[in-house]
């Protein structure tokens, strides 16, 4: 395993000394306000990677944290986009002001949802892209091709946009970091201030390449 | 003072050739009309290498050349090309004459003289990526100018006028046959042979139109020109010739008009507000559609990104026989934008995406939420993006709770069983077992004075095996409307 790592590294080198016009990964990170994210990723989310949110229950928070970013660019004045895989965005949920710099596509089935991934990621306005794809079967989310994920990743790393994958299913073979969201929130907590559930979500870090490349570097 | 002349040759041609990217580098000539005894009356330079001259009937000019395109004059073609000719000359000077068909005259007065082979260089230059090769003169007369035009190869400035006049065939002069049979008994052939001649003898063997034409090929007459008016408003039109179904042939046309109409926007320092497009459909129906451009733009590449997107979707019943369009103008924008202000990185990549959105998803399923003016749960609408996102308002002073959210739509239909205390279990496709803590029952009613008015009954649950879901009971049916997440 270390050797591969090494191998992993003298390849990088390589290609920075073959390829020095290639500009390098952005270091910049969008903080989420969430301690278990924050913590866990180095300061919040990458820019110009994936970072996917598997919830592996229901009501794990998966769209806490989708509403958290969405704040957290909102008050940026910052642009952001949601592929809605299966339009279960609820607009209700959020206070008018904080949807102003939405870009909500609404999509009905998976391809639609792809297809529009990766028309958004093309677009430099984009502070946050969120793809959304939790109300499907597992079965259906396995039909999407390995390469198309690749290629968002490739796209995104092109700019600075911040990438959230949602999913039920470890999916994105590309995410820099995978987070897992293990544990369901209780009925009482919906009485709860939002701000003290950020604090209160768990999230269990399963991938993080930032990591290796730092180790490796 | 000076003018300039600016000719197309072969206009009629031209005009056509530009509008078929078909055309390009194969031998075409055009027919006097689409009757059987139409004569050729034009031909290009490959068509004419291949032995096809002007006065040739159809089947002699294909006999000559197998390969030849046989075209009629294009009057909208012709217009079209004719107002990117002046749009040419109007970046020259404000005072230009619409001469003939493919013929300009320019007047250079306030000019300096010694830049303006330079810009009339420049012109030309600004002619060929508009598909046209045009010939330039420039000459103390707009007659000199002319002949100057007529016998140039690229461009020419006359400064010697005798010595440019005198080997000039007398026919440039435009004389009537009857002169043109008696000059050539008399073995004059040239301008310079006939200005040898004495003026006044000439007129007394020739008449009043012997001594025009002697003045003519002395570039004597000098006339004011008639100043055209530049066009106020912003638009083109084309018809096609065959009617086409594929895209590449209507987008190349498409930017050719856009292209024009960049120019004569430039000219007025003005930049496009709104774009109109229609097409004209073979089933005499039309195609409209308007576009609002993020940031105002003389740029045609930015406009013709917008225009192509659209199509590139569109489908139409019937093929594309011609289409117009008309832009609607503005003054640029001359603002600097605030420090911390937060528009739009590229603006007109922004309205692209969303115009490939909408035509993947239906223009419907595309936009930022926007709240509707009533409580009935999950109506919404859909709006364009705003070109600012303005800053936020202070915050509520209630802060938010609980978790968003996430709707099923539409709603799943339930079976629950309820007890007095409340629902007990339930049965759907998203949510099944027995629910361990309840809260509810949230009435909520609305649009009472309207027959759709609506009543519902709202629980909050929490499932034994974990999950928050919002059950709704409308009369007596159940559903599982969203997922607290």
């Amino acid at each position: 395993m270390r050797g591969s790592i090494e191998n992993i590294a003298v390849l990088r080198h390589l290609l920075a000394d073959r390829f020095p016009s290639v500009p390098a990964r952005s270091a910049t990170v969008l903080p989420t306000g969430i301690a278990a994210l924050d913590d866990a990723a180095g300061g919040g989310l990458p820019a110009g990677a994936i970072t996917e949110i598997v919830s592996t229950q229901p009501s794990s928070g998966g769209q806490l944290i989708l509403l958290r970013l969405l704040e957290v660019v909102r008050a940026a004045r910052g642009r952001a986009a949601l592929i809605d895989g299966t339009d279960a965005f609820d607009p209700d949920s959020h206070e008018p002001a904080q949807l102003q710099h939405l870009v909500w596509a609404r999509c009905r089935t998976l391809e639609e949802a792809l297809a529009a991934a990766d028309i958004l990621a093309h677009d430099a306005n984009l502070a946050l892209l969120m793809l959304d794809l939790r109300g499907f079967e597992p079965a259906d989310l396995r039909q999407a091709p390995a390469a198309t994920w690749y290629r968002l990743q490739r796209t995104i790393a092109r700019g600075d946009t911040v990438m959230a994958v949602f999913t039920v299913w470890p999916l994105a073979d590309s995410a820099v970091l995978r987070f897992r969201l293990p544990q369901a929130f209780a009925l009482g907590q919906l009485q709860d201030p939002q701000a003290k559930l950020w604090q209160e979500l768990v999230a269990e870090k399963h991938r993080s390449r930032l990591q290796l490349e730092k180790r490796t570097a | 003072m000076s003018y300039a002349v600016l000719q197309i040759p072969d206009f009629a041609l031209q005009a056509l050739q530009r509008t078929e990217a078909a055309l390009a580098g194969r031998p075409v000539a055009l027919l006097s009309d689409a009757t059987k005894k139409a004569v050729v009356v034009e031909a290009c330079a490959v068509a004419r290498a291949a032995g096809v001259e002007a006065g040739f009937s159809a089947p002699q000019a294909m006999a000559r050349c197998a390969g030849l395109e046989l075209r009629v004059r294009s009057p909208s073609a012709e217009q079209e090309a004719e107002a990117v000719l002046l749009a040419v000359a109007w970046s020259l000077s404000p005072r230009v004459e619409r001469t003939a068909p493919g013929t300009c005259t320019i007047d250079l007065q306030g000019r300096v003289p010694e830049s303006n082979l330079l810009h009339g260089r420049e012109a030309l230059d600004r002619l060929r990526p508009h598909g046209l090769g045009a010939t330039l003169g420039i000459a103390r007369t707009p007659l000199l100018a002319g002949y100057a035009a007529s016998t140039a190869v690229l461009a020419l400035e006359v400064n010697d006028e005798p010595a440019f006049l005198a080997p000039l065939p007398v026919a440039l002069a435009q004389p009537s046959p009857a002169l043109a049979a008696i000059l050539a008994s008399w073995g004059i052939r040239t301008c310079g042979a006939l200005t040898a001649l004495p003026k006044g003898e000439v007129g007394r063997r020739l008449g009043a139109e012997g001594l025009a034409l002697w003045e003519r090929a002395a570039g004597l007459p000098d006339r004011p020109i008639q100043p055209a008016v530049p066009p106020e408003q912003f638009a083109a039109a084309m018809d096609l010739e065959h009617a086409v179904e594929t895209l590449e042939p209507l987008l190349f046309v498409l930017r050719r008009c856009l292209d024009r109409l960049a120019l004569q926007l430039g000219n007025a320092g003005m930049v496009a507000d709104r774009v109109s497009l229609s097409l004209a459909l073979v089933d005499e129906t039309a195609h409209a559609r308007d576009f609002r451009l993020p940031e105002p733009t003389a740029h045609p590449e930015i406009i013709f990104r917008a225009l192509h997107t659209h199509l590139e979707s569109l489908h139409t019943a019937a093929p594309v026989n011609g289409l117009k369009l008309a832009v609607v103008p503005t003054r640029p924008l001359a603002r600097q934008r605030g420090l911390f202000e937060t528009g739009l990185r590229d603006p007109h990549g922004f309205t692209e995406t969303l115009a490939r959105l909408g035509a993947l998803l239906g223009a419907d399923r595309v936009g930022t939420p926007a709240r509707e003016a009533t409580h009935r749960p999950d109506t919404f609408a859909l709006e364009a993006p705003p070109a600012l996102v303005a800053a936020l308002p202070p915050p509520s002073v209630l802060p938010a709770l609980g978790l968003p959210l996430r709707r099923f739509r539409p709603p799943y239909p339930a079976r629950v069983e309820i007890t007095a205390e409340g629902p007990v279990r339930v049965e759907s496709h998203p949510a099944r077992g027995f629910i361990l803590r309840a809260r509810g029952p949230w009435k909520g009613s609305g649009h009472w004075w309207k027959p759709e008015a609506w009543e519902r009954e709202e629980w909050d649950v929490e499932l034994t095996g974990g999950g928050l879901y919002r059950l709704v009971r409308l009369a007596t049916r159940w559903f599982v409307e969203g997922l607290y997440d």
